[in-house]
C-alpha cells in the first residue's frame, strides 16, 4: 500500500503545502467554481524548487485533503514512492483507494472515461455533500476568444450556463479532454444537487471549474 | 442566502464593518490584551472553547474580543476558524480517571473514595455585588497577588526538601475511585454497557438526526449552546414536559485531561497536551412501572472547560433521554429537541438571517395575500 511507501524527502517537504500556499490555492479554486468558465491560476512555482515540484493537478489535492479523506488517482500506472497517491498519502494522511465510489476526491491525470465519471460518488438530494471532487488535468485551457483559429483536433469547446454564469454562457476551450468527456460530465450531474464538481487544470496551473450547478453544452459555444 | 435579491449597499456594508471596528478599538480605555480575557474573564473564554468545539484559549480569547463580549459570536468564529483547519491525527480514547483534579465534589455522599476538593467556587459565597472602591479593590488584589508570589518563591526555594503537606499539593493528580464504584458495588446500578456504539459518532462530519447514538447525542451536548441546554433541562424538570427528575449529582469534577495520540513512525501512545474539562455523573432513582426501581442509573457530562451549569444539564439530560426513549426505538421530544435546537451557531444563525433582506419573498407574500383578496372579492355574489 502506498501508505507504507516511503517518498523521497525533497518530494514530500515540497508536497506538504504550508497554510498561505494552502490558502492560495484554496482561494483559486473557489474564484473558479464561483465563475465557472473563467480561468484562474494555481502557482506552482510558489511551492517549490523546480525539481520537485508536484505537477500542478495535484496541488488541490494536496491542499485540500487531511486524514479524514479518500483519494482514488486515475492513470497511476505503478503505485511506488513517487507515485502521485502515495506522495498524496504521505504529504496529507488521506487514504488511498482504488474504488471510484468510495473516494471524496478523484484526481485524473488523464482525462477520465465515461464509465469513470459514473461510478464517482455523487450523493443525493437529500446528502449532496457527498458528492466527489474531480480535479482533472488537461494540456491547456484557453476562452474561446483566446483560442481562435488555432484549435486543433486535441481541443474541445462547451458553453458553460447557469449560476455564476451570465447569459448567454460562457465558452471555455480545453486541449486534451475530448467531448465525450464533457457529455458524460453533463450525464453524471442530471440529479443536481447530487452530481460531482470538476476542476480542470493544465499543467501550466490555468484552472477552471464546472461545478455541478452548471449546464454543459458541448461544442455549443464556438463559431 | 438564498432570501436575499438585493444587490448593491456595498459602501453602507462596508461602512457598517468599519464602524465595529471603530467604536470596539479607538476606545480611550487601556487596550483589552487577549491574556486579561483568559486570565479574567476565565469562565468566558471557556464558555466559547466549548461552543465553538475547539481547544485554544488564545484563539477563543481573540473571538470574543472581535466579538465585543458575544459569547454566541465568538464561539461562532472560533467554529468557522475550526473548520479550516486540517486533521491530523485523532486522539487515542482517554481514561477520564487519568485526568489531574483541580475540583472534585460529590454532592451525593458525604464520604466518598478520594477527597472533596473544592477548588475554585463560589457555590457557598452569598451573591453580594462587590462595591467596593475600583482603586482600593485592585490595591488590595495586587497586594495579594504580591503574597502569593512570595508564597510560591518561597515553595521552589525549599522544593525538594521533605515536606508535610505533600499528600496536598499532588492531591489532583492521584486517581480515586467514584462514588459510581461504590454503588456499582453494591449492585445499585443497572447495567446499560452497550455494543452498538463502539466509535463515537463524528458529529461535524456526520449530521446527526434523531433517534441518534448516544455518543453523537453527547458530543452535541459537548457543544451544545449554555444557555440552551440549561433552559431545555430546566423545562424538562419544571416545565410543561410535567417530568419529575430525582437527581442526585454523584461527581463534578474540573480537572485536566490528558490528549494522548499514536505516534505515526514509533506506534507509541505520546501525550501532547492536556484540555480543561468539566466531567458529571448524575444519578437517577428510577421510579417507572417498567423500569428496575431496586437500582439507579447514571447520566454523563463532560465539556471543555469550567463549565459547571453545562455540564450538569448535560448529564440530566442524558439520563432524561435514556428514560424517555420510546420502546419501538423512535427518537422522543426531549432527543429532538436535544440534536436539533441546542446548537448556538443553527438557532442565533437563522435568527440573525432575519435582518437580511427579505424583499423578495416578502413581496411575495404581499402578492398572495391581494390575490387571496381578489379571489375572494370575485367569488362575492
Amino acid at each position: 500500500m502506498a501508505a507504507s511507501t516511503v517518498v523521497e524527502a525533497g518530494f514530500l517537504a515540497a508536497a506538504r503545502l504550508d497554510p498561505a500556499s494552502s490558502l492560495s490555492v484554496f482561494r483559486a479554486l473557489l474564484a473558479a467554481a464561483s465563475r465557472p468558465g473563467v480561468v484562474t491560476r494555481i502557482d506552482a512555482s510558489r511551492v517549490a524548487e523546480a525539481s520537485h515540484r508536484p505537477p500542478a493537478v495535484l496541488l488541490p489535492a494536496l491542499a485540500l485533503l487531511d486524514l479524514d479523506h479518500v483519494v482514488a488517482v486515475l492513470d497511476e500506472t505503478d503505485r511506488d514512492e513517487s507515485s502521485p497517491s502515495a506522495l498524496l498519502s504521505a504529504a496529507t494522511g488521506a487514504r488511498p483507494t482504488d474504488d471510484l465510489s468510495d473516494a471524496d476526491i478523484v484526481i485524473a491525470m488523464r482525462a477520465a472515461t465515461a464509465d469513470e465519471l459514473l461510478a464517482m460518488r455523487r450523493g443525493s438530494a437529500h446528502e449532496p455533500e457527498l458528492g466527489a471532487r474531480l480535479v482533472m488535468a488537461c494540456r491547456a485551457i484557453a476562452t474561446s476568444t483566446e483560442a481562435g483559429d488555432r484549435l486543433g483536433p486535441t481541443w474541445s469547446t462547451v458553453r458553460l450556463r447557469g449560476p455564476g454564469v451570465p447569459e448567454p454562457g460562457r465558452d471555455i476551450a480545453i486541449d486534451g479532454v475530448l467531448d465525450e468527456v464533457f457529455s458524460a460530465l453533463a450525464e453524471t450531474n442530471r440529479d443536481f444537487p447530487a452530481g460531482i464538481d470538476t476542476w480542470l487544470v493544465a499543467d501550466d496551473g490555468a484552472v477552471v471549474a464546472i461545478p455541478r450547478s452548471s449546464t454543459i453544452d458541448v461544442d455549443g459555444g464556438v463559431s | 442566502m438564498g432570501y436575499a435579491a438585493a444587490r448593491g449597499g456595498r459602501d453602507a456594508i462596508t461602512a457598517a464593518e468599519q464602524l465595529v471596528r471603530d467604536e470596539r478599538e479607538s476606545s480611550s480605555s487601556p487596550w483589552l490584551g487577549i491574556d486579561q480575557l483568559i486570565d479574567r474573564q476565565r469562565l468566558a473564554v471557556d464558555r466559547v472553547m466549548g461552543e465553538g468545539g475547539l481547544w485554544d484559549p488564545h484563539l477563543a480569547g481573540r473571538a470574543l474580543q472581535q466579538a465585543e463580549g458575544d459569547s454566541i459570536e465568538a464561539a461562532h468564529l472560533l467554529r468557522s476558524y475550526r473548520a479550516t483547519l486540517p486533521r491530523l491525527a485523532y486522539t487515542e480514547a482517554t481514561d477520564v480517571d487519568d485526568a489531574r483534579l483541580l475540583r472534585r465534589i460529590v454532592p451525593a455522599y458525604r464520604n466518598p473514595p478520594g477527597p472533596q476538593l473544592l477548588g475554585r467556587t463560589t457555590d457557598y459565597t452569598g451573591r453580594l455585588l462587590d462595591r467596593a472602591d475600583d482603586d482600593d479593590w485592585r490595591e488590595s488584589a495586587e497586594k495579594r497577588s504580591a503574597e502569593r508570589d512570595v508564597l510560591r518563591a518561597d515553595a521552589s526555594v525549599h522544593a525538594g526538601e521533605p515536606d508535610d503537606d505533600a499528600d496536598d499539593t499532588k492531591l489532583g493528580e492521584r486517581r480515586f475511585g467514584r462514588l459510581l464504584d461504590v454503588l456499582r458495588g453494591l449492585d445499585l446500578v443497572v447495567d446499560r454497557r452497550r455494543t452498538d456504539d463502539p466509535e463515537p459518532v463524528d458529529i461535524t462530519r456526520t449530521a446527526t438526526r434523531p433517534p441518534a447514538a448516544r455518543s453523537a447525542r453527547l458530543a452535541v451536548m459537548a457543544r451544545a449552546e449554555t444557555g440552551a441546554l440549561v433552559n431545555l433541562w430546566y423545562r424538562n424538570v419544571l416545565g410543561p414536559d410535567g417530568y419529575i427528575h430525582e437527581v442526585t449529582l454523584g461527581e463534578v469534577r474540573h480537572a485536566e485531561l490528558p490528549v494522548r495520540i499514536t505516534h505515526p513512525h514509533t506506534g507509541g501512545t505520546v501525550e501532547i497536551g492536556s484540555v480543561r474539562v468539566t466531567e458529571v455523573e448524575a444519578i437517577e432513582d428510577l421510579d417507572g412501572a417498567d423500569e428496575d426501581r431496586e437500582r439507579f442509573d447514571v447520566g454523563y457530562g463532560l465539556c471543555f472547560g469550567h463549565n459547571e451549569k453545562k455540564a450538569i444539564a448535560m448529564a440530566n439530560l442524558d439520563i432524561a433521554c435514556e428514560r424517555d426513549r420510546p420502546i419501538d426505538g423512535r427518537a422522543s421530544e426531549l432527543e429532538q429537541s436535544i440534536l436539533m435546537t441546542t446548537d448556538g451557531l443553527d438557532a442565533s444563525g437563522f435568527l440573525e438571517h432575519l435582518k437580511l433582506p427579505h424583499y423578495v419573498t416578502f413581496r411575495s407574500m404581499v402578492d398572495r395575500k391581494l390575490a387571496v383578496r381578489a379571489a375572494a372579492g370575485s367569488d362575492e355574489p
